[in-house]
């Protein structure tokens, strides 16, 4: 027994010592690699160099051909035919075709996993040559100088249409720049997307005999109308006129909407008249919207329960046909209303700009995130590779000559999101054009002149209008009175946006205490809709600029500052 | 070389040794982790080369505005837990002992302990629809004897008991079985000869029973107080919202919404250190207690 006991001791001790060898080698490879990324630029520097020396043609094969390391993600919306994967398809293959470029993925993860993944990966120095990052991770490795200059490469390397697509976003591309060199391929610059809207069932209106919406004292009368006169006709006052969630803001279903009828704007920074920069979230204007939502709120014309519910949850009862109102994305209509009109044949939904309390027009607020950066790691053998990789993307997805039905999509089966680069990205101006061209189309009865996303749409509307209901929510964002409609007459053509003049990386002081002012304001608002007392909007402003708002509020101006100067 | 009783104790040896080397890799070798708590950690530099900054982490962390609601809110809610998740398994078993239809407490036991199986993502879900001021059972029934709807979920009041009493219910199945297991071992010649000096059913659950389970007692509640900083991430995360955060927020909420979710790694490995120290001086007062006071030891 004494002596097993010993030898167990001998072997445990010889398994901890195999494990710690293991990991010291581990550490040391890693180190390795990030001495070897940090340390190459000087041996590699010179292929890049030479190229820009000879005439070059951007979209010469690579001959023999090359072997490019990129990572990956997926999600339930990427759909394979046959033996395809991620690891091989028909981008990849079009890839080492027409470039001489073969792509690997190191790793495949699912998406909610990518930014740990790479935050990993960053760690152990084990970059691949081409990868996607989030802005704070951009933000790091720039300063980390691990990231090359894209700058002349695209110079070089881009065709025109490229080029197009890198400038269209001037914020899109100061985000992907770094000391005035760009190191990104910018996002999309989409300041339309994440508008809100305001959504309304029509069928209730009619039945009860209302007008449609076109000021804030309109929607109280819907609301109030929506709540106390039975329009689902089921005999009890179970109907909310707003939809809401314990998110308050954002997506689905989203206050800003009607604060933004109040001229408050949440979480985005705006320009006071000084010309400073301010957060909406703390100004007198935000005090008198919280009091209308609370007004609403004890009126019942907001569910009860909202304040513990996520989006998800507070859909159920929309979709249930229980909510008549609600502010929102462009997207909504593909959910949760989709759901809604599925579930009853009768329900129908009309999109509105935000309506103003007063004469003065009311602006929808509009951020743009950037969040998705696609760089190479310094010291790549071909950090070119990526123009002319995003030339291809171009060529085949945006251009006169793209190949819809082989690189874009087909049956339902969506091939651009193989493709590297793909996040985000569509025509140069985006799904308002899209849109201008689809109704275009469809009241021309042809579709020739469409691109292949514009067509997808267009088959989708038409089936819609063939009375298939499962296509209903295409109808409602890219159709006629859509989402686009909207948006493209009201906030584009009117000049009705409010963009968030904010877009530079977190600032110090932001990557510190965001988490607790966000809470301070998710909490007091929720308060004062349930009913606390307005007064408490007044301490929550001191509390806010004590707790670190002040110090943002000055980083951010001297951000702005060094942004116009 | 090998004893007999050695070379028969191998195969046992060897079965232990999978589990040993996953005990080494998962909870042994991310020690050295620990390391970025004291560091300014940059994930470009790495652990190995990312600047120390000696306390700094915790001294922020003493610092946030909310730290004094949280610990709080935590050891209120952890506290609660523990004696309710040892005071209700005790009760149910020994009431279940006495049943004497063996069918019906075998359907009890499995009823009681099915919700152990569920997580807290499909509970929660659940439980707001339950909990529902509006359709939910609960207040329907609580309206049936005339009493206003509460809002359980909503109301800061509520929040705590609420967190708590759905946990014991989630997991009090689960050691009704261990106290179970310990009855089934007290030897029956005990309760006969109980029954021969004239003690009733009462007499003998107070003087035979219980000090039966005493042990068992003591052993969970030695390891259950090193959770005094637990109380319980996935389950508050599930039903929590803004309302409220006044009771309902953890130490773990926070620290996911600083720590994780703004990337600030280092904060989050030095709260999960603190709370990795205090446990362990609880778990070894109290086992030094129960050592002491009811002569009980684990190892």
């Amino acid at each position: 027994m004494k002596k097993i006991r010993q030898r167990s001791a001998a072997l445990s001790l010889v398994l901890l010592l195999a494990i710690t060898s293991a990991c010291s080698s581990n550490g040391g490879s890693g180190g390795n690699a990030a001495n070897g990324a940090a340390g190459s630029p000087e041996g590699t520097a010179s292929p890049s160099a030479q190229p820009s020396a000879a005439p070059v043609d951007p979209n010469a094969k690579y001959d023999p051909p090359i072997e490019l390391t990129t990572v990956r993600y997926t999600d339930s919306s990427f759909k394979f035919n046959g033996g395809d994967s991620i690891d091989d398809n028909v981008w990849y293959r079009a890839y080492e075709s027409e470039l001489g470029i073969q792509v690997k993925n190191q790793w495949v993860v699912s998406g909610d996993q990518y930014s740990q993944k790479m935050n990993l990966s960053i760690t152990s120095g084990e970059l691949p040559d081409l990868f996607m990052v989030d802005s704070k991770q951009f933000q790091q490795l720039a300063e980390a100088d691990m990231l090359e200059d894209l700058t002349p490469l695209l110079e070089t390397y881009g065709s025109p249409l490229t080029k197009e697509m890198v400038e269209r976003g001037t914020n899109a591309k100061a985000a992907a720049s770094y000391d005035g060199k760009l190191l990104a391929i910018p996002p999309a610059e989409d300041y339309l997307g994440g508008a809100p809207l305001l959504w309304v069932r029509t069928d209730w209106l009619k039945k009860l005999n209302l007008p449609e919406p076109k000021t804030m004292d309109d929607f109280m009368a819907i609301a109030d109308a929506f709540t106390n006169q039975d329009p689902d006709g089921n005999g009890k006052k179970d109907t909310y006129a707003l939809a809401g969630s314990k998110d308050l803001l954002g997506g689905y279903p989203d206050f800003t909407g009607l604060m933004n009828g109040y001229h408050a704007y949440a979480n985005i920074w705006i320009k006071d008249d000084s010309g400073k920069l301010v957060y909406g979230s703390v100004q007198p204007e935000m005090k008198t919207a919280l009091g209308k939502l609370q007004e609403l709120y004890k009126a019942g014309m907001i569910d009860k329960e909202f304040a513990v519910k996520d989006g998800g949850k507070s859909a159920e009862l929309q979709a249930a046909g229980k909510v008549g109102m609600s502010y929102g994305a462009m997207w909504n209509p593909l959910w949760p209303l989709q759901d809604s009109v599925t579930k009853d044949p009768n329900a129908e939904w009309g999109a509105y700009p935000v309506l103003s309390a007063d004469s003065e027009p009311a602006k929808a607020q509009s951020k743009a995130d950037f969040n998705s950066f696609w760089v190479v790691r310094k010291g790549a053998e071909h950090p070119e590779a990526i123009i002319k990789l995003f030339n291809l993307y171009n060529e085949k997805i945006v251009s006169e000559n793209a190949e819809p039905a082989t690189f874009h999509s087909k049956d339902g089966v969506e091939f651009f999101k193989y493709a590297l680069m793909s996040n985000g990205f569509g025509t140069p101006e985006g799904l308002l054009a899209i849109h201008k061209q689809v109704v275009a189309a469809l009241e021309s009865g042809d579709p020739a002149a469409l691109n292949p996303e514009g067509k997808d749409y267009y088959d989708k509307i038409k089936k819609f209008q063939d009375g298939d209901k499962a296509n209903w929510g295409t109808n409602k964002v890219f159709g006629v009175g859509g989402s686009w409609d909207v948006i493209g007459k009201n906030y584009v053509d009117a000049g009705n946006l409010m963009k968030s003049e904010f877009f530079g990386a977190q600032t110090p002081t932001m990557s510190e205490k965001q988490a607790i002012l966000d809470k301070l304001v998710l909490e007091t608002f929720t308060k004062i809709i349930l009913g606390a007392s307005l007064d408490t909007f007044d301490k929550f402003v001191t509390d806010w600029s004590k707790l670190g708002g002040e110090q943002i509020t000055k980083e951010v101006n001297d951000w702005y500052a060094t942004k116009n100067g | 070389m090998f004893s007999a009783k050695a070379r028969r104790q191998l195969p046992l040896h060897l079965m232990v040794l999978p589990s040993l080397v996953l005990v080494l890799i998962f909870s042994y070798g991310p020690i050295g982790g620990l390391v970025i708590a004291f560091q300014k950690f940059s994930i470009i530099k790495g652990i190995l080369d990312s600047p120390f900054n000696g306390l700094d982490n915790f001294r922020y962390m003493l610092q946030l505005p909310e730290i004094g609601t949280v610990v709080r809110n935590t050891l209120v809610i952890a506290c609660m837990k523990i004696v309710a998740g040892l005071a209700v398994p005790i009760v149910v078993s020994l009431l279940l002992n006495e049943l004497r239809l063996q069918l019906f407490k075998r359907w009890i036991q499995t009823m009681i302990y099915l919700p152990h199986f569920l997580s807290w993502i499909i509970l929660g879900g659940i439980l707001i629809d339950i909990l529902s001021p509006s359709q939910g059972i609960i207040n329907q029934l609580l309206g049936a004897f005339g009493i206003e709807p509460v809002f359980f979920l909503g109301d800061a009041r509520w929040f705590p008991a609420v967190v708590v009493v759905s946990d014991v219910w989630k997991e009090f199945g689960f050691s009704t079985i261990v106290y179970l297991a310990a009855l089934a071992g007290i030897n029956p010649a005990l309760y006969e000869a109980a029954v021969i000096d004239g003690a009733n059913r009462w007499k003998q659950t107070l003087h035979i029973t219980l000090p039966g389970m005493i042990p068992v007692i003591v052993l969970l509640a030695t390891l259950s107080l090193g959770n005094v900083l637990n109380a319980g991430f996935d389950q508050i995360f599930n039903l929590y919202s803004p309302v409220v955060y006044e009771t309902g927020d953890i130490i773990d909420t926070l620290v996911y919404r600083i720590g994780l979710e703004q990337a600030q790694y280092s904060l989050a490995t030095a709260v999960g250190l603190m709370k990795s120290i205090v446990s362990v001086i609880l778990i070894s007062v109290s086992y030094y207690l129960a050592y002491r006071l009811a002569n009980y030891r684990i190892f």
